[in-house]
């Protein structure tokens, strides 16, 4: 059985300060970017006729009393990750496919805490915030049963009346999946509402309109999904420095360099590529956070080649920042970078240097071999001008 | 043996600083024989840590050259590698 727990409003839960903030208030998450939508709403926003993702100008228009909230997409992945490990510390290996939405298999924790009843006790004290919780076959009956729980009751679906539970459900469910989400404005033109209906009509005529989304939407309505695809616990390898006064482009692309090599030369790595990111930055204006996951083509372990795939992406800073953090999200296998072909005695003294290194780190610390680097060499505070860095040779 | 991270390399140590009209007049123990250059820094104002600092660059009558600060903020004297 899948276990879906599922925290409404989660993003402008997080970006308000918390539940209490949204109770009886029409608040909604500030739109970003050029697209004027509104992100996440509260209930009485939605009480008032506001959606998430509506255009500002028709929500201001509904409601004129809203009150829009700034972002914090950092504040909101802390706040995830701290679910997501205390969700893993009761045993649970997760799928987690936006904040807010986990999924786990229940079968196999059983045996940890006596039954279902157990387990879902269990993830209500680890999630130790209002949650709803659905229960069933797949993941996805497991999400729709979700949102129609209970704060402090699960839903739980039987096996059996996983295809009947499911016809009922507006098609609306599928804009929950990223692969299917863009179906369901054609959906709805074509008067189709209910999973019940999408299911009906024949396999071949969905995908011959809609194509691979259409094939997986009806299988999806049919009570058929693909497994879990749960995420390795791995320690979370996570630097930050503050910036200073100085924000420039130069500034900026150094510090990352600095955050590149602390993390490179980090012993949790254990010679490990680095496969996914998250650059992310505290910013000047009203303590309002950016963040971007990076995924690389390929695992790197190289600075140079992580800098120049990273670098670019601090031209979306939309504010001067004061502190920029570097996380690992996902690890690759150990030493993945290909040597030269030729030169092969310049390789093997670079080894050897490499060698030499790991093995100070490793009797000395992380903080054993460094080197100065100019961060931002005319800050007028003297102490914002170097930095030391871990020497990566 | 493990080694502790550094700090940054112009990190400002608290010194010793007998002063006289808001200006330092010993240093360390050594009198001041001469003020090359005085600055003020002010910056990060915008933020939770502002900086606000009167800089002095001096030589000392053993001939040393020094630069030191007062925090305006807490009154506290320091030297620095600037």
């Amino acid at each position: 059985m899948i276990v879906c727990v599922h925290l409404p409003r989660f993003q402008l839960t997080v970006a308000a300060g918390g539940t209490e903030a949204l109770a009886g208030r029409a608040l909604a998450i500030a739109p970003s970017g050029d697209a004027q939508l509104v992100g996440d709403v509260s209930g009485t926003a939605q009480a008032k006729g506001v959606t998430a993702g509506m255009g500002l100008g028709e929500a201001l228009a509904r409601c004129p009393q809203l009150v829009l909230v700034p972002e914090d997409p950092v504040g909101v992945l802390r706040a995830w990750e701290a679910i997501a490990r205390a969700l893993e510390g009761i045993g649970a290996a997760i799928e987690t496919p936006r904040p807010g939405v986990a999924y786990f298999d229940a079968d196999g924790l059983r045996s940890i805490h006596r039954d279902r009843e157990g387990v879902i006790a269990a993830t209500r004290r680890a999630v130790a915030r209002p949650s709803r919780i659905g229960v069933a076959a797949t993941r996805f009956c497991a999400l729709a049963a979700s949102l129609q729980a209970r704060s402090r009751r699960a839903c739980i679906i039987d096996d059996r009346d996983v295809r009947r539970y499911l016809a009922a459900q507006p098609v609306s469910l599928l804009g929950y999946r990223d692969q299917t989400a863009p179906l369901v404005p054609a959906l709805g033109r074509l008067g189709i509402s209910t999973l019940g209906e999408l299911a009906a009509l024949g396999a071949s005529a969905v995908t011959d309109r809609f194509g691979n989304a259409g094939t997986l939407a009806r299988r999806l309505a049919l009570g058929y999904d693909e497994p879990l695809r749960t995420r390795r616990v791995e320690d979370r390898l996570e630097e930050s420095m503050a910036l200073g006064d100085s924000n420039s482009a130069e500034a900026l692309s150094r510090a990352l360099g600095v955050l590149i090599d602390r993390l490179l030369a980090r012993l949790e790595r254990r010679d490990r590529t680095i496969r996914a990111v998250v650059l992310s930055a505290l910013l000047v204006e009203h303590g309002g956070t950016w963040c971007e996951r990076v995924v690389f083509r390929e695992a790197l372990a190289n600075p140079l080649r992580i800098r120049l795939a990273l670098a670019p992406k601090l031209g979306g800073l939309p504010a001067p920042a004061q502190a920029l953090t570097l996380a690992v999200t996902a690890m690759g296998p150990a030493s993945g970078d290909q040597t030269t072909l030729l030169d092969g005695e310049r390789t093997a003294r670079l080894e050897r240097l490499r060698d030499a290194v790991a093995q100070v780190r490793t009797i000395a610390g992380p903080h054993a071999v460094l080197r100065v680097m100019a961060v931002s060499p005319a800050a007028r505070v003297p102490e914002r001008r170097y930095t030391y860095t871990p020497f990566l040779p | 043996m493990s080694v502790a991270r550094p700090a940054v390399p112009s990190e400002p140590r608290r010194v010793e600083v007998l002063e006289r009209d808001r200006r330092p007049v010993i240093v360390a123990g050594e009198r001041v024989e001469e003020v090359l250059e005085f600055w003020v820094v002010q910056s990060g104002w915008w933020t939770e840590r502002p900086v606000n600092r009167r800089y002095w660059e001096l030589v000392t009558i053993r001939g040393r050259r020094v630069v030191v600060f007062c925090d305006i903020e807490t009154g506290g004297w320091y030297t620095q590698a600037a």
